[in-house]
């Protein structure tokens, strides 16, 4: 095995936290990209809910490990500095003791498992349903964009909201006037 | 479980909090926490929390809201489930693959938990390892979370196919069976309220 890679298993190895701090970041990323992946290949979600749903998929990956490192770097480092400065204290632990390392290393893990479940589990989702309502409301304003009736003879404009272009059968006349939407 | 130190002259940690035995217990025990632990935390604080966010979310209608929360309760079961067997199941292969053994090449076991080979792990990463100048118990401790280390990078690597084969289809499919629920209780609910 490479010089690089033992160095790096034993870092890992040695500082659990920031090896758990890493991974999930990695595996968020992973995990966003599947749901993604699997909203968009999903037939039996229709249009208007996947112009919310894969947004708010994307949106969620990215906020998510954003936030993740913005919340989750300080806290572990903060508990380690309140750690070594004595401001969080171990009964009958002194900071020479072997049990001092262990203790901070398991305080360190806690601050990261917390600044996950604060940064994922609660910050998250409420930034990516303001993100993804953002993005719903741009993509139905584009709709409506493109959807402006340009003036084509053989074809009924006035059909296009619901029919797509249909052509002018008898069908589709005797459906043009009984039409919610008609006015003369 | 936090007790506050009352300050004095006497104290350097003026105003401090003293964490008490049971607290320390526990630190000791996370500082061994593996990604499986981290992973159930995880899932059930999402679980708990982020439907419920969903259902709160006011800037989009009802049934919008509906399908999200839904969705984020599929993707925490389904997600944490799968995430949970995945790095469980790897870590457990990478301590076997690190197992003491019996001269009949049967895993060693104490108190049901694989006796990992020390010397074997060192060994394989003595450089990394000497590099970094740990005393002697820090060391066994660091060796010990290698089976975990090593474990959960390849249930990283497993993940990137159980994501795409596995978490996606399957919350799409719990997905759709919640749906089939909330509609069939919708319906349920609107029938009894006809007999009123």
């Amino acid at each position: 095995m490479s010089d690089f890679a033992q160095k790096i298993m034993a870092k890992f190895a040695d500082d659990n936290a920031k090896f758990l701090f890493l991974t999930a970041a990695f595996g968020w990323f992973l995990a966003s990209a599947a749901q993604t992946f699997g909203i968009i290949t999903n037939k039996k979600i229709d249009d208007e809910d996947k112009k919310f749903l894969i947004p708010q998929e994307i949106g969620d990956g990215l906020v998510n490990i954003g936030l993740y490192a913005l919340i989750t770097a300080p806290l572990m480092k903060h508990t380690q500095k309140m750690i070594d400065k004595g401001a969080i204290t171990f009964a009958n632990v002194t900071k020479d003791s072997p049990e001092f390392d262990r203790l901070k290393g398991g305080a360190k893990v806690i601050a990261s498992i917390a600044g996950a479940v604060i940064s994922s589990n609660i910050l998250t989702p409420i930034a990516r349903n303001k993100l993804g309502t953002i993005a719903q409301r741009k993509a139905l304003h584009q709709k409506v964009q493109t959807k402006a009736p340009n003036y084509d003879p053989y074809y009924q404009p006035l059909f296009q909201k619901n029919m797509d272009r249909a052509p002018l059968k008898m069908s589709n006349y005797i459906a043009f006037t009984r039409s919610g939407n008609l006015k003369i | 479980m936090i007790t506050r130190i009352q300050s004095n002259n006497n104290t350097v940690n003026f105003g401090a909090l003293k964490l008490n035995k049971g607290a320390q217990n526990f630190l000791t025990k996370a500082d061994n926490f593996s990604s499986v632990h981290q992973r159930l935390a995880l899932g059930v604080f999402g679980l708990i929390v982020q439907p419920a966010i969903d259902l709160k979310n006011k800037e989009v209608d009802e049934d919008t809201r509906k399908v999200s929360a839904l969705r984020s309760a599929a993707k925490a079961i389904i997600g944490t489930t799968t995430g949970i067997i995945v790095r469980g199941g790897c870590i457990k292969a990478a301590e076997l693959k690190f197992a003491k053994r019996d001269s009949n090449g049967a895993v060693l076991k104490n108190a049901k938990k694989t006796v990992i080979d020390e010397n074997k792990i060192y060994k394989t990463f003595k450089k990394g390892f000497d590099s970094l100048k740990l005393d002697d118990k820090q060391l066994k401790e660091a060796i010990n979370r290698v089976p975990s280390v090593i474990g959960t990078i390849a249930a990283l690597c497993v993940m990137i196919a159980t994501n795409f084969l596995v978490d996606a289809p399957l919350t799409n499919k719990t997905m759709e069976k919640l749906e089939e629920i909330m509609a069939k209780k919708q319906q349920k609910e609107s029938e009894g309220a006809k007999n009123v």
